[in-house]
């Protein structure tokens, strides 16, 4: 099957809302509006253009989605470095042991007591909670803490939104 | 992990699991003029379909001009097999007439011979060769 099957298959509204929540958020996250001249929107709609030119290369095991934000993720990072010439705030983290496991507990005990002060409520601290032991998905993190669905999205776009806020402030 | 990342994690993992309604919900909160988005998304869409009918019927003819090319060169050699298959092609093409000697054949006439045909499957033969 080819990138164009399969770019077929997929919803396109509902493929592009989630490409551009995805870009938008992580924007934020990365501290700036635009990259280059280019607002989130436009980071989506040049992204496909590459994969269609074959600029990057799908491989058919990965769904279309799935590779779309990958590929965003990467391409925003290099967006970044490009117009900064300076290493991404978004880098793989080489820090492991015992020390890291310490950094990272000092971290989320801080992180929290932000969160609590921007508002946040219990159910958006378990959810945070679930993110730092490395559960991401919102079923598994609806079973873990056996919530409906939907408060569980309400609390990750509440969460998201005030943890990126926060990042910001820190910034 | 830092921080940062792992709320890059959780975005991500939002926009790819949620729900449609939820990601859309989330994402009209976030664009000052959906309208605006809307509108954009949409000429795109037109754009994406243009893009990818052109580079499908460049494929298309890719293939063609392959098979054309591979049965021009079995003609030159005399190669038994793909002869074989392109005398068979000919019989089976009322729309054709073989006004002159079969070896003498353009590659312009082969792809005329040949173009309505399942291509894929052509080549696929002509692979086993």
């Amino acid at each position: 099957m080819t990138f164009n099957d399969a770019l077929r298959e997929v919803d396109y509204h509902q493929l592009m809302r989630r490409l551009t929540y995805y870009t938008e958020q992580r924007l934020r996250l990365l501290n700036v509006k635009s990259l280059q001249g280019l607002e989130a929107h436009d980071i989506v709609i040049e992204t496909i253009r590459k994969v269609l030119e074959g600029k990057r290369t799908w491989k058919p095991e990965v769904p279309v989605t799935a590779f779309l934000i990958q590929t965003l993720e990467s391409e925003t990072s290099n967006l970044i470095r490009d117009g900064k010439k300076i290493r991404p705030l978004l880098e793989k983290d080489n820090n492991t042991g015992v020390g890291a496991s310490v950094d990272l507990v000092s971290a989320k005990i801080h992180a929290i007591e932000q969160l609590r002060a921007a508002g946040a409520d219990d159910i958006e601290i378990y959810v945070f909670d679930c993110w730092i032991e490395g559960v991401y998905k919102p079923a598994e993190i609806a079973i873990e803490l056996e919530l409906d669905i939907k408060d569980v999205y309400n609390a990750l776009k509440r969460l998201g939104n005030k943890l990126i806020k926060l990042q910001d402030n820190e910034n | 992990m830092k921080i940062k990342n792992i709320i890059n994690e959780g975005i991500k993992n939002f926009a790819l699991e949620a729900d449609d309604q939820a990601v859309k919900e989330a994402l009209g909160e976030l664009l000052p003029d959906m309208k605006a988005y809307e509108q954009k998304t949409e000429k795109f869409k037109k754009e994406l379909n243009f893009l990818m009918m052109a580079q499908d019927n460049q494929k298309k003819t890719d293939i063609l001009m392959e098979v054309a090319k591979r049965f021009e060169e079995a003609l030159l050699k005399g190669t038994e097999k793909p002869v074989a298959m392109l005398k068979q092609l000919i019989a089976s093409n009322q729309g054709f007439a073989l006004n002159k000697s079969f070896e003498n054949l353009t590659k312009e006439e082969i792809v005329e011979i040949i173009k309505d045909k399942n291509l894929v499957e052509l080549l696929n033969k002509l692979d086993e060769e």
